[in-house]
């Protein structure tokens, strides 16, 4: 899409793309996802090699730092049951924060070699439908089929248009978050970087680097936070039971 | 004359249907916002030894208010950008 924004044309969601197979791929989204996915595992890697159980660096410290916080969040939700659900939150929380913070690099292409990969609704609905696929399979694994059947008349059998539709927007929701909150930031930066003219008193980069800094500490973290704290309340229904 | 009546109308029609949205939205995540900032800010004055549990749960809070917004922001987009045909 193109847009005209006083007198500026600016170039929204737009992606390079390659037909594969008759498919469009979104090659840069695809970079992208790719080099987020090969910092976590080489920080993984890098972290077992190292690891000590003496006085931790300051990476393995903050390492640990989530990884607790994510095991008494999980603890408390759902007892020892939840165990298997740690690693998962705790990937899905640092892939998307690294994900979400490579949008602050710049390549300067029009439409950016390294974009957020979450400004592509195709990253975060893959996100999104994989944890709730994830979700209803355990659910059904673990207190079998008549009971996940059952759960859509609890708490009364009326409710049961109401449960389904819960039930069929929460990949959407999941999904829409995460990618509005990154789209949204992205567009702001293209407008903010092509609306000031340079001859204004304010320097482009500042306020390019204020808007990164907001995005990159604030928006960023929480909605990778928000993303796996979802991801452990969904799985506390599937595991612990909704009764 | 007609089709260019009917794309001014269809233009004007998707621009105040986003500025309703945006506002609507914006209106609402403030709203929530400031709910959960003032329970965070009366439970604090109780007890301020719960001070980083609440501070957590308010910035939960605060992304999910927010997502509603977001989602507001992205139809606006396919409203306006969709129908702004040239």
């Amino acid at each position: 899409m193109n847009a005209d924004v006083l007198a500026v044309t600016i170039n929204i969601g737009s992606h390079i793309t390659w037909k594969v197979l008759g498919q469009t791929i979104d090659v840069d989204t695809v970079l992208s996802t790719l080099v987020a996915g090969a910092i976590v595992l080489g920080v993984g890697f890098y972290l077992r090699a190292k690891a000590t159980s003496g006085v931790p660096g300051k990476l393995q410290l903050a390492v640990e730092t989530i990884l607790q916080t994510i095991d008494d969040e999980v603890a408390s939700t759902m007892g020892e049951a939840g165990r298997p659900v740690v690693p998962l939150a705790f990937t899905l929380f640092v892939f998307i924060l690294v994900a979400n913070w490579l949008e602050l690099i710049p390549t300067g292409h029009s439409p950016q070699y390294l974009p957020a990969p979450a400004a592509d609704v195709n990253f975060t609905a893959a996100l999104a439908l994989f944890v709730v696929l994830l979700v209803h399979a355990t659910w059904i694994h673990k207190q079998g089929w008549r009971r996940y059947l059952g759960h859509y008349l609890r708490p009364l059998k009326l409710l049961l248009p109401i449960n389904i539709i819960e039930e069929l927007v929460k990949p959407f929701t999941l999904a829409l978050r995460l990618f509005g909150n990154m789209f949204a930031g992205a567009v702001v930066l293209l407008i903010v970087v092509d609306l000031v003219p340079a001859k204004w008193i304010v320097p482009i980069p500042f306020i390019d680097v204020v808007w990164k800094l907001f995005t990159g500490l604030l928006i960023g973290p929480i909605q990778a936070g928000i993303f796996a704290l979802l991801t452990i309340v969904y799985f506390e229904s599937a595991i612990a039971g909704g009764d | 004359m007609a089709d260019t009546t009917q794309q001014a109308i269809q233009l004007a029609g998707a621009l105040i249907g986003g500025g309703l949205m945006l506002g609507g939205g914006a209106v609402g995540a403030a709203i929530g916002d400031g709910l959960a900032g003032s329970q965070t800010i009366a439970g604090v004055a109780r007890q301020p030894e719960a001070q980083s549990r609440l501070f957590t749960i308010m910035f939960i809070t605060v992304g999910l208010c927010e997502a509603m917004y977001f989602i507001n922001l992205l139809f606006m987009i396919v409203f306006v950008f969709v129908l702004y045909k040239k």
